[in-house]
């Protein structure tokens, strides 16, 4: 029993499953919410399945169609990979039970093929063990999430779309470009191999550079972020959860990936990695700014996202000395931010379909009239700010730990200002809804599934605040950042 | 235990907002189960017995729940005043809308505060002490007004802002040293000549991260503002929850962190102990020119719980004696005060000190309760504020810091010059005909439920005083814990 | 009874004394009882007349108080029962209803406090309970009065404070000096402390505020000026009394010679007696003002020469209580006389002392007495006379009065000779 579990391709089927049920869905609309429903549910399982495995026999490796490196389909998975995975599954439960509320006929069946496809692409680029596998994820992916921008139908999302679809292209071809001229160069794509082959020389720094913007482009660093907030704030609400709470972070997992095996042996103390840390910064700054400035809660939140990505880039230049914590707290923001910013445009989504209209300043006594969505969006806002006891906290607590002990005050202060300035949105909100508002309006009732999703989903951001010990052993399997234990 | 306030609180949230029985019993079971709890830990420790709960955090980094003399001695008061302000807080929204939410965010205070008492670490202690923070926000904003919203606003950039500062030095501090583990007399022994500059500004981080809520003095600019808050919140605000418990971690830091000799080497207690008196002074001249009553306790209460930082600043044992006790009796009193200030609002509309003329005769039983509450501010004896002022002042003396006393003098003259005209208004004016907006209560002064709470705690006042030297009173406890701090094993 | 069960017996009197009327506060009981202020009082009676001395040790009360009652103590406490006892009776006919209930309330709690202050054999006691009386006091005091009286209620009250922060910084010297806070002991250790200077200042001063001598009269005048006959009776026995009592208990006197200290704190007597017998000779001033002002510089100066010659003082130590007590009972006696000749005269008890009603008589006799014994100035003595003549046509029973309070003048000029005999061998 114990033999077939472990020896079972979970991986393969893991991308496979939502394929097959994306094209059943899109065959047969009419059983698409079921489908779709199973198929999440059933990948969750398989993720456990390969959790599983991975404790039993450790880094799972798969030669799909037994061709393997240097130019097959590998797929692989470490402890990074897994959560990762796991995030995945997790966001996308709640998403996919959210939206069996939200999405109602025609969007219904045009959304669950997209989002299984979304779903397909996320989970091979997890599992990717190749370059060039993972361009065609991020094709894969990117076309489905602009697909599901667009969905919402209105004039602003279309333009949303419009540009969210130019930088994605733009982004996945920088890459492709760099993955070519790796190819050319060392021939392969594997990413193992590479390591081994690729030494300093003009082609690989150009194809780093290349590849580099490329996934900036797509993480939506600052001032690369540009095409982020309409596009999150206009699609629909499962899909701005989706696009904020995973696609960011599926390219930024790419680039820490890429980071770790190649770039950092390479290029590491060029520079390049205060580089990130201070567009990082920026970006905190400039993003918490402008969230504070919004006066609608939807491009709130998606300026939230993008100061919340400029905390991952400030750990870059803290490796050096703190490789642990900064790492870990990156896994760490990765994971808090995706369920809580998944929790927090959930509720914001159930604002919005309460009131018909997501002005801060109108927000009319939600408190009491919807007290599940405002503690969803009150405890997922805790976790952003970083504020204990959160998933965020422990991020924030790791990534500080780690400045301190470089002595980049500079850093901190960031971190800190961050901080302020995201509890400072976060309560413009808050107060807001505690007030009545000057017009009173009318409200729709809200799904029940709706509400509690979003609540446990950012539950789920605030327990994750009491599993650091366990969560951060996951990660330390297969050893994902080249530094022994995560600690001793 | 803290479950014990955790689980009402929670389920109270669910509650529909009809049911009110229910929630009256959930609330009162929990307070009750909770002091049972407290009183049987207490035999316990006293008896020797250890108690501690571990949860792995991080890597190195656990939260830690221990039952030490100082935590029961704060846990004891969050204890029996949750049970009278819930008591209180029953009858005084009786009838008001968003009930449930409101004893929801009550519940969940308390929780705060028992682990702020309880934590065993530094981290720990952050943790719920941020908890608190927004546990008390829906609190302050509870009655929804633009003006609520407002001070809510206020009160979270002082203290998000404080608990930022926190974060910083206690990140800092675990670079530094590996543990954050409370020990009485500190952890930082350890620690290089080289590295004091860092721990002085360390210091100076935690100290200004819970001076934010214990209103040190240019730090506490959101505690009058938080007054638009219902009554027992202010009550529960001033006497246990928030303000105490950033006088509770500047204890803890003094004492179990950096640990009193540590500390005075460095030199840190000195400009502490100065900041204090500079609050009690500005404290009690602001309290002066107030006629909003609830205003002019506020500013008290800054005055009043810079003798807690006071005492322990001064760095002495029978000092520390003082600040520790002062912990307690504070408590005690200010809640008096505050329930007071809410009966005369919710009997008869009193809001302002202009307003209170001949209100003695009217509600004999609250102002009874307030003026025990006064004297005990003013620091006559025998009510508590007495025995504080007692041990401050002879700790001073001990400690060579004759300006302390001083200081003590002068709160006390200032602290009687805004407490007697109340009371003498109150006792000794010709009550007007007609009261600003007056509620009948039928034969009796005001609802049993609004009266009994603050006559209790005015006799605990009282008692802690008067009995000062028996078992088990606040001040045997006080005097147990300053042994601990300072002697060397 | 063996001797074991009647100390055991008299400790319980001694505590139910000060506990009873305490206990008697309470609205709802002294508004069942008949005579509630009497029946308070009873206990403290029965203490002065059951023989024996004891003290009884209280640990737990504050940081461990102790009663006591000796031969000395049972003066002054005589003294407090008969005072409290004819306020009770003067006090009965005031208003019905709340006022009343509230009346009774704040007289008891300032009764509890003062019996309390004269049993306390410790410093922390004593202060705790003249604490209570004093507040109690301000509260029976400025009650029912009008704007007058509270005026003069807060100078008493903004004195009351001031004292007792000097006070309290005197006791925090004592506990700062030694364990042993009750009365002989903080004596002895504070003999030899070196803030010994400092203490007795604050000490001094302190109970100089509260007993009102010269130059700290502010308040005893104008407190007399505007009250009535039981109250006026009670400033007597309750603040300026104890104030005595204390200054007696808590200066380190027969311990240590304080020389230019003890010079000061004589002179000041010295020209408090002077000053206020100047006072009694102007016509216009408030008399009994004087003669308790005069009365409390007597006994500083006394008090100046305990402590610049501790051998004296030792001597005379057991004369102290009982001056205290007949010093205290004399002052009462005469605003006792007052009420009640004024009674007869059927004339608002409220006294503002005018010039040419019966206190004038009183006037007139004492400033026989100042001008016989003291100055000396027959042709005053005639003019005034002459006047005083012209004034007093009443009748009878003022010429009974008149000679009735000569016969007092000779008590009256003896204590003053005694204290001036003190003060010169000081000298």
């Amino acid at each position: 029993m114990g033999a077939v579990f472990t020896e079972f391709p979970w991986g393969v089927i893991l991308i496979l499953l939502p394929v097959t049920g994306g094209i059943l869905c899109f065959l047969w609309p009419q059983i698409a919410k079921i489908t779709g429903l199973f198929i999440v549910f059933v990948v969750a399982l398989l993720v456990v399945g390969l959790a599983w495995q991975i404790f039993n026999n450790g880094v799972y490796r798969h030669a799909v169609g037994g061709w393997g490196a240097p130019l097959g389909v590998d797929l692989y998975a470490d402890g990074l990979s897994l959560l990762m995975l796991a995030i995945t599954a997790l966001v996308g439960m709640g998403v996919s039970v959210y939206s069996a509320a939200y999405f109602k006929h025609e969007q219904a069946a045009q959304f669950w093929p997209l989002w299984l496809l979304l779903l397909a692409a996320l989970n091979a680029l997890f599992l990717s063990a190749d370059i060039f596998n993972v361009y065609v994820t991020f094709e894969l992916m990117g076309l489905a999430a602009v697909a599901l921008v667009a969905l919402a139908g209105s004039r602003e999302a279309l333009g949303a779309a419009m540009r969210y679809l130019l930088a994605a292209l733009l982004g996945s071809l920088a890459y492709l470009l760099g993955v070519a001229l790796l190819y050319h160069g060392f021939g392969t794509v594997d990413i193992a191999l590479l390591v081994e082959r690729a030494e300093p020389s003009p082609v690989i720094w150009a194809a780093l550079g290349l590849m580099g913007a490329g996934l900036l482009l797509k993480t939506a660093l600052f001032p690369l972020h540009f095409w982020l907030p309409p596009a999150h704030a206009s699609a629909p609400t499962p899909v701005s959860a989706l696009l904020s709470a995973l696609v960011v972070k599926a390219s930024f997992y790419i680039l820490l990936r890429l980071w770790l095996e190649i770039f950092d042996p390479l290029v590491g103390g060029a520079g390049v990695e205060q580089l990130l840390g201070l567009l990082g910064a920026a970006a905190i700054l400039w993003g918490s700014v402008q969230a504070l400035r919004q006066t609608r809660l939807k491009l709130l939140i998606a300026y939230s996202t993008v100061a919340q990505v400029g905390y991952l880039f400030l750990a870059f230049p803290l490796v050096a000395a703190a490789g642990v914590s900064a790492w870990s707290a990156v896994t760490y923001l990765v994971l808090s931010h995706a369920l809580a910013k998944a929790a927090m445009f959930m509720a914001a989504g159930n604002l919005l379909c309460f009131g018909g209209h997501d002005r801060i300043t109108d927000l009319d006594r939600v408190v009491q009239r919807l007290p599940l969505t405002a503690a969803a969006f009150a405890l997922a806002g805790v976790s952003i700010m970083g504020l204990p006891p959160s998933g965020g906290f422990i991020g924030k607590w790791l990534l500080l730990e780690a400045a301190l002990m470089q002595g980049r005050w500079d850093l901190v202060a960031v971190m800190i200002l961050g901080g302020l300035l995201a509890a400072g949105y976060i309560f413009k909100v808050l107060g807001y809804a505690f007030t009545q508002a000057d017009i009173s309006h009318e409200s729709k009732a809200v799904p029940a599934s709706m509400e509690w999703t979003a609540l446990l989903l950012a539950c789920g951001a605030i327990l994750l605040g009491f599993l650091a010990v366990p969560v951060l052993s996951l990660v330390g399997i297969g050893d994902p950042f080249g530094i022994g234990e995560v600690r001793p | 235990m803290i479950a014990s306030s955790l689980l009402p609180g929670l389920i109270i949230f669910g509650l529909a907002e009809e049911r009110v029985r229910l929630r009256t019993v959930l609330n009162l079971s929990g307070a009750l189960v909770k002091l049972v709890l407290v009183g049987f830990v207490l035999w316990g420790v006293s008896q020797g017995q250890q108690y501690e709960t571990r949860l792995a955090l991080l890597p190195g980094l656990e939260l830690v729940l221990r039952a030490g003399p100082l935590s029961l001695l704060f846990v004891s008061l969050s204890a029996l005043l949750w049970l009278v302000t819930t008591v209180y807080a029953i009858g005084y929204l009786e009838g008001s809308p968003h009930r449930s939410r409101f004893f929801g965010f009550f519940s969940l205070c308390v929780t705060a505060t028992v682990g702020v008492a309880l934590s065993g670490n530094l981290i720990t202690f952050l943790l719920f002490y941020e908890l608190l923070t927004l546990a008390t926000y829906p609190l302050v904003v509870h009655r929804g007004t633009e003006a609520a919203r407002h001070a809510g606003l206020i009160y979270l950039r002082y203290t998000i802002a404080g608990g930022a500062l926190l974060l910083v030095a206690t990140v800092w501090l675990y670079t530094l040293t590996g543990t954050l583990e409370f020990t009485p007399q500190g952890f930082l022994d350890s620690v290089g000549a080289e590295q004091h500059t860092a721990l002085i500004i360390i210091f100076t981080l935690l100290i200004a991260g819970f001076g934010v809520k214990a209103a040190l003095v240019p730090l506490h600019g959101w505690l009058p503002l938080a007054m638009v808050a219902p009554a027992p919140v202010s009550a529960l605000l001033h006497a246990v929850a928030v303000v105490k418990a950033g006088a509770f971690g500047i204890v803890r830091v003094v004492y179990d962190v950096f640990g009193v000799e540590f500390a005075a080497n460095l030199g840190v207690l000195g400009p502490l102990a100065w900041l204090a008196a500079i609050t009690i002074i500005y404290g009690s001249l602001r309290a002066l020119f107030q006629d909003d009553l609830k205003r002019r306790l506020a500013f008290s209460t800054i005055s009043q719980v810079s003798y807690i930082v006071l005492g322990t600043a001064i760095a002495g044992p029978i000092a520390a004696i003082g600040g520790v006790v002062h912990l307690v009796h504070q408590g005690l009193m200010k809640i008096t005060l505050f329930f007071c200030a809410g009966n005369l609002a919710e009997t008869l509309g009193i809001h302002k000190i202009s307003e209170m003329n001949g209100v003695g005769r009217r509600m004999p039983w609250t102002m009874t309760a307030f003026t025990v509450g006064a004297f005990g501010m003013i620091g006559a004896p025998p009510v508590a504020g007495f025995v504080t002022k007692w041990y401050l002042g002879l700790g001073a003396l001990q400690a060579g810091q004759e300006w302390v006393i001083i200081v003590l003098a002068g709160s006390s003259l200032l602290n009687a010059a805004y407490f007697l005209p109340i009371l003498h208004r109150a006792w000794f004016q010709e009550p007007p005909n007609t009261w600003p907006k007056e509620f009948d209560f039928g034969r009796k002064e005001t609802a049993w439920m609004l009266l009994l709470p603050p006559v209790i705690t005015a006799l605990m006042a009282l008692a802690a005083g008067l009995l000062a030297a028996v078992a088990f009173s606040p001040l045997e406890w006080a005097q147990f814990i300053a042994e601990q701090e300072f002697s060397r094993p | 009874m063996s001797a074991e069960t009647y100390a055991i017996l008299l400790s319980i009197v001694m505590v139910i004394a000060v506990v009873w009327p305490l206990l008697l506060t309470i609205p709802a009981l002294h508004s069942r009882l008949y005579w509630p202020r009497h029946l308070a009082i009873v206990p403290a009676a029965l203490l002065t007349v059951l023989p024996g001395d004891i003290s009884r040790q209280l640990p737990w009360l504050l940081f461990g108080a102790e009663f006591a009652i000796d031969g000395v103590t049972r003066w002054v406490l005589a003294m407090s029962v008969v005072i409290w006892f004819i306020a009770a009776t003067m006090m009965k006919s005031s208003k019905q209803g709340f006022a009343n209930g509230r009346t009774t309330t704040f007289f008891l709690l300032t009764l509890a406090g003062n019996l309390g202050a004269v049993l306390a054999n410790d410093l922390v006691g004593f202060f705790c309970f003249t604490t209570i009386m004093g507040y109690g006091f301000y509260a029976l005091f400025v009650q029912n009065g009008n704007a007058e009286t509270q005026r003069a209620g807060r100078l008493y009250l903004i004195f009351l404070i001031i004292a007792d922060l000097l006070l309290f910084e005197a006791l925090l010297l004592a506990a700062f000096t030694t364990d042993n806070l009750r009365f002989e002991g903080v004596r002895a250790a504070i003999a030899k402390a070196s803030s010994s200077q400092f203490y007795l200042w604050v000490t001094f001063i302190g109970f100089a505020l509260k007993t009102g001598i010269w130059p700290a009269h502010l308040w005893l005048s104008s407190a007399f000026k505007s009250t009535n006959q039981a109250t006026a009776l009670l400033i007597i026995g309750v603040p300026v009394v104890m104030g005595w009592l204390g200054a007696v208990r808590w200066l380190p006197l027969g311990e240590h010679a304080f020389g230019i200290s003890a010079m000061i704190i004589q002179m000041v007597g010295v020209i408090g007696v002077l000053y206020a017998t100047l006072k009694l000779c102007t016509p216009t001033s408030v008399k009994i003002v004087w003669m308790s002002s005069g009365a409390a510089s007597l006994f500083i100066a006394a008090l100046g020469t305990g402590l610049a010659h501790p051998t004296i003082w030792r001597q005379y130590e057991y004369l102290g209580y009982p001056f205290i007590a007949s010093l205290g009972g004399l002052l009462a006696l005469l605003i006792v006389t007052i009420g009640w000749t004024q009674k007869t005269r059927h004339q608002h008890p409220a006294v503002a002392l005018p010039r040419v009603d019966i206190l004038s008589r009183w006037i007139g006799a004492t400033r026989q007495w100042v001008e016989d014994t003291l100055l000396g100035l027959p042709s005053l003595w005639h003019v005034s006379r002459l006047k005083l003549v012209k004034h007093y046509q009443y009748g009878s029973h003022w010429q009974k009065l008149r000679d009735f309070v000569v016969g007092w003048k000779a008590a009256i000029t003896l204590f003053v000779l005694l204290g001036l005999a003190l003060a010169w061998l000081a000298t």
